[in-house]
């Protein structure tokens, strides 16, 4: 600062000399978004500690967690599931079957032909179940002998325009392919370029 | 009072909360008196006894050339939507596989979808922090995109979870990471109600999923990173009903059983929990013991009946557990057929015959019953 002074005094001696610039320092603002936050903060806790004092209260008038075990255990032997294989007896079998008769999709008859015939009815062969057992002819296009039991329309690559020389890339391909086995590459969702 | 003054008060307070905390544990320990597996045992129940053939992959649904990241299926005509890293959603015929919608989404980075109960919408939202709505009756633009009709714009941090109210098109809650869930009316694309967030009292983390009671649609659960779920009651946004302590890290899914009165939880600490939404007891703890690291549970479903929980884990496994008895009965991953990857989310069809999980390995698989049923 004071050589600066010195310089500017050397040079310019008909000019009076000048104060360098002394910043002052900020004014005591009181910090009130801090303490506005601090206060919000102690405001929630003290919140959090009558939610949780009115908890302490009404846990003593709580039922044991054996009871909700038995709410739950009632609930859930009774109820069928699809996904658990149980013996059943004719009468309940008819309503079994009726339920996932109801689920039918394509009308046709999706019959039981994985690992062979999985379903046996004594009293229908495969080729008669008309039951839509939905899930269960993942594998009949390999299978020779579910061939002539499971009716699957016959579906070809005909909404597709074809990609003329292009393996990977469909620019020109909008449409999203029907066929369920298709492996065109336009003929899925062109990520790669579209 | 000054700033030093208060951050005493939140010191005291903060003890405060956590003696009150520890009383209430406490006090919950003790009526703690038996758990679902024991209960069950004392009625002679034995674990489902499932056969080698009994679960099967019977589709594998391919198309998406990114991780799979969430889906959802249609309360009717078994459809299917998923969402994936490659940016796009894909709305499935399950029944055939085929592929009848393929939306390349304006932001890629997505992380749920869901369909509306009437099954002609989706909704899906991630990174951008919107909730993005597609008609799916509506023509596609001149590109051949299908365009947005709404977008859910609000919440201040991704959205991790989404799903419609039961049986209300117009109604949809978002779980996020800036904390809160937000209840929306689609069709104005207004916020009803914002469930936490800086005031109310709510979750101290992000929230990574919701799951709304399909008997009660008034009242949803939420999981999050601050390792608690919470209930909450639409009709009153300002506190969450409840809040269930017991995981040791995030609770990445929550999912609701199906009587309507208890809900089941998944976190980082690799359990899975059943909780009681009206007394907030821990009924269960569904935990099986690792050698070396722990896999992390990434999504839940229970059959309709209650009896079967299945679980993704982050190690490619999926385990069904028997809920009564808290066993594993079988390990979908150790299936013929089964994913390469990690499991990211899974759900039962409307009807509960068969399950969809979705993985890293960018593929959906739908496993149903494939074994024997003898009339007799």
């Amino acid at each position: 600062m004071a050589a600066v002074s010195a310089a500017v005094s050397d040079c310019s001696p008909s000019f009076p000399s000048l104060t360098p610039p002394c910043p002052k320092a900020p004014p005591d603002y009181p910090d009130l978004y801090g303490k506005r936050r601090e206060l919000l903060k102690v405001q929630v806790l003290e919140r959090e500690i009558g939610f949780l004092q009115e908890e302490l209260k009404s846990v003593e008038d709580l039922q044991p967690a054996s009871r909700g075990c038995k709410e739950v255990h009632d609930f859930v032997m009774p109820n069928p599931d699809p996904f658990i294989p149980r013996g059943l007896k004719t009468r309940r079998s008819h309503g079994f079957w009726n339920w996932l008769c109801g689920k039918c999709c394509f009308n046709c008859s999706w019959l039981c032909c994985f690992g062979g015939c999985s379903l046996h009815l004594e009293k229908t062969s495969c080729c008669n179940c008309r039951a839509s057992v939905k899930w269960q002819c993942c594998c009949c296009l390999k299978k020779k002998s579910c061939q002539h039991c499971c009716i699957l329309p016959a579906l070809a690559c005909t909404d597709c325009h074809p990609c003329n020389g292009c393996t990977s890339c469909c620019t020109g391909c909008k449409k999203v392919c029907h066929c369920s086995n298709c492996t065109k590459a336009c003929c899925n969702p062109c990520h790669l370029c579209c | 009072m000054s700033v030093a003054e208060l951050k005493k008060r939140h010191i005291a307070a903060t003890a405060t909360v956590n003696a009150l905390r520890e009383q209430l544990k406490q006090k919950r320990i003790l009526l703690l008196d038996t758990d679902v597996a024991g209960y069950a045992r004392s009625q002679g129940r034995t674990p489902v006894s499932f056969g080698p053939t009994d679960l099967v992959c019977c589709r594998t649904l391919q198309g998406h050339t990114g991780k799979v990241y969430s889906l959802d299926w249609t309360s009717e005509k078994n459809r299917i939507v998923s969402a994936s890293q490659d940016g796009r959603l894909i709305v499935w015929n399950s029944l055939t596989s085929q592929k009848t919608h393929a939306i390349k989404l304006p932001c890629a980075w997505v992380m749920t979808c869901a369909f509306s109960p009437n099954g002609q919408s989706v909704a899906c939202g991630g990174l951008d922090s919107i909730c993005s709505i597609f008609n799916l009756n509506s023509p596609n633009d001149k590109d051949g995109n299908l365009t947005v009709s709404r977008m859910l714009s609000g919440h201040k941090g991704y959205v991790s979870s989404c799903q419609y109210v039961p049986d209300e098109d117009t109604h949809l809650i978002t779980s996020s990471g800036d904390q809160t869930c937000i209840l929306w009316d689609v069709t104005t694309a207004q916020r009803l109600s914002v469930f936490g967030g800086e005031f109310p009292s709510g979750h101290t983390a992000d929230v990574l999923s919701v799951s709304i009671n399909g008997s009660n649609s008034k009242m949803f659960v939420s999981g999050s990173c601050d390792a608690t779920a919470r209930l909450w009651d639409t009709r009153i946004a300002s506190r969450a009903v409840r809040t269930f302590h017991g995981h040791e890290g995030d609770v990445s899914t929550v999912k609701f059983f199906p009587d309507g009165y208890r809900f089941g939880t998944g976190s980082d600490d690799g359990t899975c929990r059943l909780f009681d939404m009206r007394t907030g007891h821990q009924l269960q703890v569904y935990h099986q013991q690792h050698d070396g690291e722990v896999p992390l549970v990434t999504s839940i479903a229970f059959s309709i009946s209650g009896r079967l929980l299945f679980v993704g884990y982050s190690n490619g496994d999926c385990y069904v557990w028997d809920t009564l008895m808290a066993k594993v009965v079988l390990n979908l991953g150790s299936l013929q057929n089964s994913h390469e990857g990690r499991i990211t989310c899974l759900g039962l069809s409307a009807d509960g015959s068969a399950l969809c999980t979705g993985s890293w390995d960018r593929n959906l698989k739908i496993w149903a019953f494939g074994g024997h049923r003898k009339v007799i």
